[in-house]
C-alpha cells in the first residue's frame, strides 16, 4: 500500500512556543488514519502545517514523494489535499448551494459528486439556498464534510468533526466517514476514541508536540495499557 | 424649508461621493484585513490627473479613465510592492500606509505645486434648475447617478459572479478560500486594484464638484471614509452606501451650523457604533480567521 | 574600560558639550534650534512610552503638545507675561491633560488598533480646526497665531536655553525612574506578554492607563517649552504633521527604547531645517517629506527596532549576552 503523505521530525515555532517538537507520520492510502492526543499537545498544528498555513522549523513534509515545504495553501490543495478545519470550516454568509460551489462547479463528475453529496445528506438539498451561517451545528458539520466530498480530494484532513455533536449524530457522521472512506484517504483528529476505533485502520498518537507511538488501530484496541498511558482512558471505549 | 432641502441634496451629494472611495475601502478592509492610509492618496492623484487631463484636452470622459487609470497603477504598486510584505503586521501597516500616503501627498505637489489647482466642471453638466426652493446643478444629478451605478454594478458582480462569490467568501473566511485551492493573494490585489480605481474615479468626480483640487483633499476626504466603513461594516457593501448618505448628511448639515466640529461628530457617531455594535451596522461577526 | 563605563562617559560628554553650547557658539542659530530640539526630544520620548510600552499607536499625539502650548501661552498672553501666569498656565494645562488621557485612554482600551489610530487622527484634526476657528477667536487668535510674552527673567536666550535643557533633563530622569520602576516593569512585561501578566493577577487597564497619563503629561510638558522657547504659538502646534513627525522621531529611535526619542528629534529637526535651508537654492528639497515617508516604510521593513534599537541590540551581542 502506498504512502501517500510523509512527515519526519516536523517542529514548529508560533508565537515563541515551540509547539511540535518532533512529530513523524505516515499516512497510507485509502485508509484512515487518526491522529490521537491530548488537548494542545499538536494536533491541529500538525495539520496546519501539512496545509502550509504555518512554516516548518525544522522536518520535511512530502507528499506522494514531493516535498511541500515552502507551497502556499491554495498550491497545496491544488495538489490533492483537502482540509475541514475544528472551526471556521464554512462560508455563514454564503449560500449551501455557494459552500459547496466554491470548491469548483465544473464537469459531470463535479455535479455527479455533487448529488451524491446531496443524496448523503439530505438536509441540504432541502437547505439548498439557505445562508450557511443559519444552520444548526450538526448540519454545518455536514456541509464541511459535504464540501470535501465534492472536492474529491486524493487526502482529507478532518479535524474533530465530532465536536458538538450528540451521540446519534456522531453515529451518523462515522458512517459518513467509511462512505468517503470508499474513495479517499483521510487523516482524522478525534478526541473521541469511540468514533475513532470505528473508523479508523491505524493511529498516531502525539504528546506533548511529539509522536510518541503510532501503528495499526486494532492494536490500540486490544491495549488498555496504552490507552490508559497515551490517551489517560479507563478501561476500554469511552470519551477522553 | 428650503434649507433643509438644500441640505439633504448637499449630503446625499456628499454621500454619493464618499460612497465611491467606502466601496473600495470596505472590500479591501474586508477582504484583506488590510487598513490603508494611502487611500486618500489614491484620490488625490485621480482628482488631479483628471483636472489637469479635462483642462488640456478638454474631454471629460478622457479625464475620468486618466483618474481612474493613474489610481489603478499607483494601487498595485502599493498593494504588491509594499502593503504585502506587512500583511499579518497591524502596526507596520499603520505605519507603512500611512508613510505611502505622505509621498502621494508630497509628491503631488512637484509636478503641480503646492497650490490649489482649479476644475472646471464640462459644460454639457453645467446646468441647474430651480425646484421648489432648491437648486439643483446637473452635475450633482451626475455624481449621484455614478454612484448608483457602481453600487448596482458592484452588487451584481458579488452576487451573480463567481468572483464575486470568492470575495464574499473571503472576507467571511480567507484561509478557508485558500484551502479550497484558490489563490487568493491573487483576487487581493484584484480587488485592491478596483478599490483604487473607485477611488482614483471618486477624486476625478470631486474636482469639478470642489471647484478645485488642494494637495490636502485626501487627507480631508479619507478620515470620513474612514468612519464610514467602520460604521457601515467591514466588507458590506449596502453597509457602506448605506453609511455613507448617513455621513454625507449628518456632515452637510452639522458643517451648516457648526463647521469646527463635522469631524468630531462623525467621530463621535463611529465612537458609538463600534461600542455597540462593533461590527458595523451591515457586517458580519468576523470569522475566526 | 567596560561598557558601562563607555557608556557613562560618553553620556558625561554629551552633556558637557550640550550645556557648553551657549558658551562655544553664542546664542540665536544653534540654541533656537536646539531648544526645538530638547522640546521634541521630550515629546518623543513621551511617545515612546504609548507606543513602545504600551503598544498602543496614535496619530493624533499632536493633541497634548498642543494643549500644553496653547494654554500656557493663553495664560502668559493674559496675564502679560506674568511668572504666576506661567505657573498657573502650567498647572491647568497638565491638569487637562490628565483629564484627556484618561478619556483616551478608556477608549483605546476597548477599541481595535486599527480603529484607535483613526480617532486619534479625527481628534488631532479637531483640535486643529477648533483652535482656528472663528468661535474661540478671542482665546487663541484663530489661524494668526499670538505672540507669548515671557516673563522677565526668562527674557534672555541664554535663561530659555538652560531651562529647556533643565527641564528636558529632569523629565528624562524622571521617565527613566518610572520604566525601571514596578509599575514600568509590569508595562515591560505587558508589551512582551499580556497573557501572562494577566494571569498573574495585575489590572492590565490600569498599567495601560497610568502609562497614558504619564505620556500625555510629558508631552504637554514638551508643548509648554516649546511655546517658552518659540514666544509664539499657532495652529501649527496641533497639525497632523506634529503628530506624524514625532512618530517618525520615536520609530527611528527606536520603539521601545525610551532614549531613541532623543536621538530621532535630533536627526529629524536637523534634517528639516537643513532641507528647508537647502530648499532655497534646490526646491526639490523642500518637498523633504517625501524622504519621511520613505522612511516610514523603510524602517518598518528594514530597521523595525530604529536606530538606538539595532544597536542595542547589537552591543548586546557583542558583549555575549544572548537576546
Amino acid at each position: 500500500m502506498e504512502t501517500l503523505l510523509e512527515v519526519t521530525n516536523l517542529h514548529v515555532n508560533l508565537a515563541g512556543y515551540h509547539i511540535l517538537q518532533g512529530v513523524n507520520l505516515t499516512v497510507p492510502e485509502h485508509a484512515v488514519t487518526v491522529l490521537l492526543g491530548r488537548n494542545g499537545a499538536g494536533k491541529t498544528t500538525t495539520m496546519r502545517a501539512i496545509m502550509g498555513y504555518v512554516r516548518a522549523a525544522a522536518g520535511e513534509i512530502s507528499w506522494r514523494g514531493q516535498p511541500l515545504a515552502g507551497l502556499r495553501p491554495y498550491q497545496i490543495a491544488r495538489r490533492g489535499i483537502g482540509y475541514m478545519p475544528e472551526e471556521g470550516h464554512l462560508f455563514g454568509n454564503l449560500t449551501v448551494q455557494e459552500n459547496l460551489a466554491m470548491v469548483g462547479t465544473k464537469g459531470t463528475a463535479h455535479a455527479a459528486r455533487l448529488e451524491r453529496a446531496l443524496t448523503l445528506f439530505p438536509d441540504l438539498r432541502t437547505a439548498f439556498a439557505r445562508r450557511a451561517g443559519t444552520l444548526s451545528g450538526g448540519q454545518k458539520q455536514m456541509l464541511g464534510l459535504a464540501r470535501l466530498l465534492v472536492a474529491d480530494p486524493a487526502l482529507m484532513l478532518i479535524d474533530e468533526p465530532s465536536k458538538g455533536l450528540s451521540p446519534g449524530m456522531v453515529e451518523a457522521l462515522a458512517a459518513t466517514l467509511c462512505v468517503l472512506r470508499e474513495t479517499s484517504t483521510i487523516l482524522l483528529v478525534e478526541q473521541n476514541f469511540h468514533l475513532a476505533r470505528r473508523v479508523g485502520d491505524y493511529f498516531s498518537v502525539i504528546d506533548e508536540g511529539h509522536t510518541c507511538l503510532s501503528g495499526a488501530m486494532a492494536q490500540l484496541v486490544e491495549r488498555a495499557d496504552w490507552q490508559r498511558q497515551y490517551l489517560g482512558l479507563a478501561v476500554t471505549s469511552g470519551e477522553v | 424649508m428650503g434649507i433643509y432641502l438644500t441640505l439633504a441634496l448637499n449630503g446625499i451629494v456628499n454621500g454619493s461621493l464618499y460612497f465611491l472611495m467606502a466601496a473600495g475601502l470596505t472590500l479591501i478592509f474586508g477582504l484583506m484585513r488590510v487598513v490603508n492610509f494611502a487611500h486618500g492618496g489614491l484620490y488625490l492623484w485621480g482628482a488631479y490627473l483628471a483636472a489637469f487631463t479635462f483642462a488640456t484636452t478638454g474631454n471629460f470622459t478622457l479625464a475620468l479613465v486618466a483618474g481612474a487609470v493613474v489610481a489603478i497603477v499607483l494601487g498595485v504598486i502599493m498593494e504588491r510592492g509594499l502593503i504585502a510584505f506587512v500583511y499579518h503586521n497591524e502596526n507596520g501597516q499603520l505605519l507603512v500606509t500611512m508613510g505611502i500616503m505622505l509621498i502621494l501627498t508630497e509628491l503631488i505637489k512637484v509636478p503641480f505645486g503646492p497650490s490649489e489647482l482649479s476644475a472646471n466642471t464640462p459644460n454639457d453638466l453645467s446646468n441647474s434648475w430651480l425646484v421648489g426652493q432648491v437648486v439643483i446643478v446637473q452635475y450633482q444629478l451626475f455624481m449621484i447617478a455614478a454612484s448608483v451605478i457602481v453600487f448596482l454594478l458592484l452588487l451584481w458582480v458579488l452576487h451573480k459572479t463567481r468572483l464575486g462569490m470568492i470575495v464574499r467568501a473571503g472576507v467571511y473566511n480567507p484561509e478557508l478560500v485558500e484551502a479550497c485551492g484558490i489563490a487568493i493573494r491573487r483576487v487581493f490585489t484584484m480587488v485592491f486594484a478596483v478599490g483604487a480605481g473607485l477611488a482614483g474615479l471618486a477624486g476625478a468626480i470631486a474636482g469639478p464638484y470642489l471647484g478645485a483640487v488642494t494637495p490636502t483633499m485626501g487627507f480631508d476626504m479619507q478620515l470620513n471614509v474612514f468612519i464610514i466603513v467602520v460604521v457601515g461594516g467591514l466588507g458590506s457593501l449596502t453597509g457602506s452606501f448605506v453609511a455613507s448618505m448617513l455621513i454625507g448628511i449628518l456632515t452637510a448639515v452639522v458643517s451648516f451650523y457648526f463647521s469646527s466640529l463635522a469631524v468630531l461628530v462623525n467621530v463621535l457617531v463611529m465612537v458609538v457604533v463600534l461600542l455597540i455594535r462593533p461590527q458595523g451596522l451591515f457586517g458580519e461577526r468576523e470569522s475566526p480567521a | 574600560m567596560t561598557p558601562r563605563t563607555w557608556q557613562i562617559g560618553s553620556l558625561f560628554l554629551l552633556l558637557l558639550l550640550v550645556v557648553l553650547v551657549p558658551v562655544l557658539f553664542g546664542v540665536g542659530g544653534p540654541t533656537n534650534l536646539l531648544e526645538q530640539v530638547f522640546a521634541f526630544a521630550l515629546f518623543a520620548m513621551s511617545y515612546d512610552l504609548l507606543i513602545g510600552y504600551t503598544g498602543v499607536v496614535s496619530f493624533g499625539h499632536a493633541v497634548f503638545f498642543g494643549t500644553g502650548a496653547y494654554v500656557a501661552g493663553i495664560f502668559l498672553v493674559h496675564s502679560g507675561g506674568s511668572t504666576a501666569g506661567l505657573i498657573v498656565g502650567t498647572v491647568v494645562a497638565l491638569g487637562v491633560s490628565v483629564l484627556l488621557s484618561l478619556l483616551i485612554a478608556s477608549i483605546s482600551l476597548r477599541i481595535r488598533t486599527v480603529y484607535f489610530a483613526m480617532i486619534t487622527l479625527a481628534v488631532g484634526q479637531t483640535f486643529y480646526v477648533l483652535a482656528g476657528s472663528q468661535m474661540l477667536q478671542p482665546l487663541t487668535n484663530a489661524d494668526d497665531g499670538m505672540t507669548v510674552p515671557l516673563p522677565v527673567w526668562l527674557m534672555h536666550d541664554r535663561t530659555v536655553y538652560y531651562v529647556t535643557l533643565l527641564v528636558l533633563v529632569s523629565c528624562v530622569w524622571l521617565l527613566r525612574l518610572f520604566v525601571r520602576s514596578p509599575v514600568g516593569q509590569v508595562l515591560q512585561g505587558i508589551r512582551e506578554n499580556e497573557g501572562r501578566v494577566l494571569a498573574l493577577g495585575h489590572s492590565v487597564y490600569r498599567f495601560k492607563a497610568v502609562a497614558f497619563v504619564i505620556s500625555g503629561l510629558m508631552a504637554t510638558m514638551a508643548g509648554i517649552l516649546y511655546v517658552i522657547a518659540q514666544t509664539f504659538v499657532s495652529t501649527g502646534v496641533y497639525d497632523v504633521s506634529i503628530s506624524l513627525d514625532v512618530l517618525l522621531m520615536t520609530i527611528i529611535g527606536g520603539v521601545g527604547t525610551l532614549y531613541g526619542g532623543l536621538l530621532g528629534a535630533l536627526l529629524i529637526i536637523g534634517a528639516q531645517t537643513e532641507f528647508t535651508n537647502l530648499a532655497g537654492t534646490f526646491p526639490i528639497f523642500g518637498r523633504y517629506t517625501i524622504l519621511f515617508g520613505v522612511l516610514y516604510i523603510v524602517i518598518v521593513r528594514f530597521m523595525p527596532r530604529g536606530i538606538v534599537g539595532t544597536v542595542a541590540q547589537a552591543l548586546k551581542r557583542w558583549n555575549g549576552q544572548e537576546e
